[in-house]
């Protein structure tokens, strides 16, 4: 009974500093990132682009959704068995300013501006590898680097060992959220209740009259 | 004869009660063709003396239910975009500022359209005041699916939050089909109900939204989401144009037809509502009522967010407990406000209605000490969502009694003032960053308790305030006429009122009303000796 309580009570605290991991303990990082873009069909690895203005910047490489551009990153650290390495994107300062919904947590699992809770990809290999990834269609318009983090084999919660970052950014173009059918639709639609006020006006003007 | 009232017309009253159907009948005209017939136990104006929330019957209750839905959909369309926010601030980059702005501008429209409509349910009736509002704001409700950036976000929500106007056709057209003895309740009922619209919106459209999902991407779904308000507005505007009635008698073109009432002169029931000092005290103390409601909505869900470091899902939950509390808290002012007139009279409402208003401010207070621990939050958020709105329903205990030529107007100012004082709460208290959010609701409940003393201002001279007595030798009759002229009274316009002012005289309270009957009998008494 003790021994039973004694474990529990180890494992409640392992669990308590698990979901309290911080970035600090993966610290520095054992990964390096490169990412190369696949732009309208062409692929290029362009100089990491650190220093930039969203709405000026000639550096950043734009990966335009509609048009299926796509990310490959490749990443090189220490391999170690058992271990996986999860991929997510993280906002840039400039894209998380007054926006709390991004807002930086040193706490790994609660840290929002690199979407931890909900990585891109997971289950890749620890080492060497890379990967190719298709930004979706519920991607932000927003500027962008990518996060690496490896996951202990087993753990639970989940417990990280490394990391990495990729040096660079880049800027998403976003779909068209107004495709041609929903702007015909509004049209039409905004147009039923002034009818609708209008016919019902003459309609008791009539009915009045008789 | 005609009158220029927007209030009632002038039909003989006599009822028989008891019977199933209640008939206005007209002893000396000795035709009933005229005459209409009603369901419920009505009053000399042909009030409803009861309000039967299952009932459905035409016309006090069809439309109690036609009114209150069309209030209920306006705030559902007005406050569809929170619980959507995560998937539009992506789709249109938006920052903090723009969605504190929004909100800003969501609740100020309608300070504007509020003041407008009060004169237009004086003028032309309740039904057209909630058609059009939600027949023409449908437009903008429709548009939100088509704006790109910022600011075409904050001018939707913008012109959306006109629609919240409809809480004045609301509360006027309870005011008009329900007694004096319990319109308090009507009103407060019908607007808790249309309040509860926001706690819905936030329950409905994640629904709605995770089902288009399905098909369209997020940032398409969410713009097809807002047709479903948008449609809900259009319904509901031909139901309450077609189904509804502005009066128990008759629509006003009807009654104007048949010669029974007069085209209102808008500018003397802007002035007999303006002119009164009553009014401006209620719109004051009601911008702390519903304001602090309003500010609250928009606040409580990031306070939650950030200061128990929550995820958006159970913060939103646990933040509209505050607004599904109007689902019987408003209504309980309102029926606290009658029970206690029919002892003391306004002067009961007027004490009812400080208390609990001054409550809310304590609890406003309350959350700043209870900042570190989220179980005593929730209690007092709790008791505060229970005040807040049982201010807002006593307080249009009193309204429908301030003045009747105005009434419409009136309550479109203090309805007005609910939104102006939150638009004011909100950028003094919860804009700046040199003031956390819990020091905010401290001082906003400072505020509260400051602004709800001016109560005590609010003299009837029939009936009294909260610390003077009515003078019993007024009647109600001269007070409510003095929104007339000279000229007017001399025509027999005021005519229109008195069946009101003889009705209203249950604001005397019990021990008023006895000491007067006992006082009449002792002098019929004398009277009769000397003879």
């Amino acid at each position: 009974m003790l021994r039973a309580s004694l474990l529990l009570a180890l494992l409640g605290l392992c669990s308590l500093a698990a979901a309290q991991q911080t970035y600090s303990s993966v610290q520095p990082s054992n990964y390096t990132l490169t990412l190369s873009f696949t732009l309208d069909g062409v692929t290029t690895t362009p100089a990491p682009c650190t220093q930039f203005d969203p709405s000026t910047s000639t550096c950043l490489p734009q990966g335009s959704v509609p048009d299926g551009d796509s990310i490959t990153i490749a990443y090189s650290g220490p391999a170690t068995p058992g271990n996986t390495v999860s991929l997510m994107f993280c906002y840039s300062n400039t894209s998380s300013v007054n926006r709390a919904w991004r807002k930086y947590n040193a706490v790994i699992s609660e840290d929002k501006k690199c979407n931890v809770a909900k990585p891109f990809k997971t289950g890749l290999p620890t080492g060497e590898g890379s990967f190719k990834w298709t930004p979706g269609p519920n991607s932000a318009p927003s500027t962008y680097q990518i996060q690496l983090l490896e996951v202990v084999a087993g753990s639970d919660p989940t417990t990280y060992a490394a990391s990495g970052k990729s040096e660079g950014y880049y800027q998403i173009i976003p779909i068209d959220s107004r495709p041609t059918w929903l702007m015909a639709l509004v049209g039409v639609f905004c147009t039923v209740g002034p009818i609708t006020l209008a016919g019902f006006f003459t309609y008791e003007k009539i009915y009045k009259k008789d | 004869m005609a009158d220029d009232s927007a209030h009632g017309v002038q039909i003989p009253s006599a009822k028989t009660s008891g019977s199933k159907e209640y008939t206005d009948v007209g002893a000396d005209n000795g035709s009933d063709q005229d005459v209409p017939r009603f369901t419920v136990p009505v009053d000399s104006e042909n009030k409803s003396k009861v309000l039967k929330i299952w009932s459905f019957q035409r016309p006090h209750h069809l439309c109690f239910h036609l009114n209150w839905m069309s209030f209920m959909i306006a705030f559902f369309a007005t406050f569809a975009a929170p619980p959507m926010m995560p998937v539009i601030r992506d789709d249109l980059d938006l920052t903090k500022q723009d969605i504190s702005g929004a909100a800003i501008a969501s609740v100020t429209g309608a300070v504007f359209s509020r003041i407008l409509l009060g004169a237009v349910c004086d003028s032309y009736g309740p039904r057209y005041g909630h058609g059009v509002l939600q027949l023409l704001t449908s437009c903008a409700t429709f548009g939100m699916a088509a704006v790109s950036n910022s600011a075409g976000f904050i001018a939707c929500r913008m012109l959306i939050g006109f629609s919240l106007a409809t809480f004045v056709a609301c509360q006027f057209w309870c005011s008009v089909l329900f007694n004096a003895k319990i319109v308090g309740t009507a009103n407060a009922v019908a607007a808790g109900w249309g309040n509860m619209g926001a706690g819905l919106t936030h329950l409905i459209m994640p629904y709605i939204l995770s089902g288009i999902e399905k098909s369209q991407p997020n940032f398409v779904a969410w713009r097809c989401a807002y047709f479903i308000p948008a449609w809900m507005q259009i319904f509901i505007g031909l139901a309450v144009l077609v189904f509804g009635q502005d009066l128990p008698d008759g629509n006003y073109s009807a009654l104007r037809k048949a010669g029974k009432k007069d085209k209102a002169k808008t500018h003397m029931e802007l002035l007999a509502a303006v002119k009164n000092y009553r009014t401006w005290v209620m719109v004051l103390t009601y911008g702390y009522c519903f304001g602090v409601e309003l500010t609250v909505d928009n606040n409580i869900s990031p306070y939650l967010y950030d200061q128990f470091d929550m995820d958006l899902h159970t913060a939103g939950v646990l933040g509209a407990v505050f607004g599904l509390s109007n689902l019987f808290a408003r209504a309980l002012g309102g029926i606290t406000s009658d029970l206690v007139a029919r002892k003391y009279g306004m002067r009961g409402r007027l004490w009812n209605l400080w208390i609990v208003q001054t409550l809310g401010g304590v609890c406003s207070i309350a959350m700043f000490y209870c900042d570190s621990s989220l179980g005593l939050t929730m209690m007092v958020v709790a008791f505060w969502s229970i005040f807040v709105p049982m201010g807002c329903g006593a307080s249009y205990g009193i309204a429908p009694f301030i003045t009747r030529r105005g009434l419409g107007v009136a309550s479109g100012l203090i309805g007005a003032g609910g939104n102006a004082g939150s638009a004011v709460t909100q950028a003094l208290f919860f804009t700046g960053t040199n003031m956390s959010t819990a020091e905010g609701f401290k001082w906003m409940g400072v505020m509260i308790i400051a602004v709800t003393a001016t109560l005590v201002t609010i003299h009837f001279p029939m009936w009294g305030g909260m610390l003077t007595r009515g003078n019993p030798d007024i009647t109600e009759e001269e007070y409510y006429s003095r929104d007339y002229t000279a000229a007017e009274r001399e025509q027999g316009l005021h005519r229109a009122i008195l069946n009101w002012a003889s009705e209203s005289r249950s604001n005397r309270g019990f021990k008023d009303q006895l000491a007067k009957l006992s006082a009449d009998l002792t002098e019929k008494a004398n009277t009769a000796t000397a003879v």
